[in-house]
């Protein structure tokens, strides 16, 4: 085999999905958000081992240069991601909302308990180390 | 007028929502001149301040929750909401730390929800004349967001950007679910009128600021301007929340 850009594209992708496996293994990344990130190393394994298929599909497409659709692929599969992480920084930036406006209620009502209980002498007063 | 409304209040529950953040100048004012109708319970919910506004709304005889870190205008206030949703109250009003307010306006904010004219009453500097300035940005920026909200809910709008409001119970429950995050005034008319909410708009005195600067700064008002706009649009192409 030739060690040029094919071979490269073909070698980075082949660690990239070992790396993001050994993740998921580790269980530093979450299998749900791992998919993605299998899926396209996968994708570029393939178009950068199968060069007959990359020329076919880059000819079909009016692509010149055919590694060039590697760089295409590459570019929207990582827009695709960001705009998925978009979203869940959405959605945990509501659950974090929520999280902090219970959490300031519940304060409250304990407060408010130990005020209640025994005149405002709680039981974290009494207790050496206080919170 | 005294009498009756002394009787009404006493037949509901109101609480005061004050969302404040670094306002440990104006608040104590304000509470106590809150506090001088009886039979209203102030909440403060303090949005992560640095300083003493937990202390001295505490001192001053409100009732604080102590966020545990800065949400926003829009996170404090509906954390007012999700409280008085909670706690059963019957109304709440929304009324800003910085002095702007009049207190002595609340009855005639509170009037009309608890005499079922309308779910929300806006208090409003521009219905008549009400003796407030402001800048020429300002006015401007105030006057796009009247002519939108206008013409998106076909009612007539002067003060879209007011945070002085009274609501009941119905949207007390909305709110606690649903609450748009910052710059929240504007949306949160589009999101009641869509869910089939009514809304009246009333005339109140406002004052300049007490202490401090508002947190709007020309940038940032560039900002308010064009994120306010995306989501009142947005608003719009979503279907109408099922209850209400």
């Amino acid at each position: 085999m030739k060690v040029d850009i094919f071979f490269f594209s073909a070698l980075f992708s082949l660690m990239f999905l070992v790396v993001v496996l050994e993740f998921v293994r580790s269980k530093r990344l979450k299998e749900q958000y791992s998919l993605l990130w299998i899926f396209i190393s996968v994708i570029m394994i393939v178009f950068a081992l199968w060069r007959d298929l990359l020329e076919r599909v880059a000819s079909r497409l009016g692509i010149v240069y055919a590694p060039s659709l590697l760089f295409i692929v590459g570019i929207l599969f990582s827009f695709a991601l960001i705009l998925h992480y978009s979203v869940i920084i959405s959605k945990l930036h509501t659950q974090n909302v929520r999280l902090a406006q219970e959490l300031g209620i519940l304060n409250k009502k304990i407060e408010d308990l130990n005020k209640r209980v025994d005149g405002g002498k709680t039981i974290e007063d009494s207790t050496a180390d206080p919170v | 007028m005294k009498h009756r409304d002394k009787t009404v209040i006493q037949n509901n529950k109101i609480l005061v929502i004050i969302p404040a953040y670094n306002e440990e100048r104006s608040l104590p004012g304000v509470i106590a001149r809150v506090r001088k109708f009886p039979g209203i319970d102030v909440l403060v919910v303090n949005d992560g301040s640095q300083d003493a506004t937990s202390a001295v709304a505490e001192k001053a005889g409100a009732n604080v929750i102590n966020l545990p870190f800065n949400l926003g205008i829009g996170g404090a206030v509906q954390t007012g909401y999700l409280y008085a949703f909670k706690k059963g109250y019957d109304v709440a009003v929304q009324v800003d730390a910085d002095g702007q307010h009049n207190p002595d306006d609340l009855m005639k904010i509170i009037d009309p929800v608890l005499r079922e004219k309308a779910d929300m009453v806006l208090g409003s500097r521009f219905v008549e004349t009400t003796g407030y300035k402001a800048s020429l940005a300002r006015k401007m920026g105030i006057l796009v967001f009247s002519w939108v909200v206008s013409f998106i809910t076909g009612q007539t709008f002067k003060d879209t950007t007011s945070g002085y409001r009274a609501v009941n119970r119905r949207v007390i429950e909305f709110f606690a679910e649903n609450y748009p995050t910052d710059y929240p005034e504007v949306e949160a008319l589009v999101l009641l009128n869509r869910n089939g909410f009514s809304i009246k708009e009333i005339p109140v005195t406002m004052a300049p600021r007490e202490y401090g600067e508002s947190s709007i700064t020309p940038l940032k008002s560039v900002y308010y301007m064009i994120k306010v706009l995306l989501a009142v649009f947005m608003n719009l192409l979503r279907a109408p929340k099922k209850e209400a």
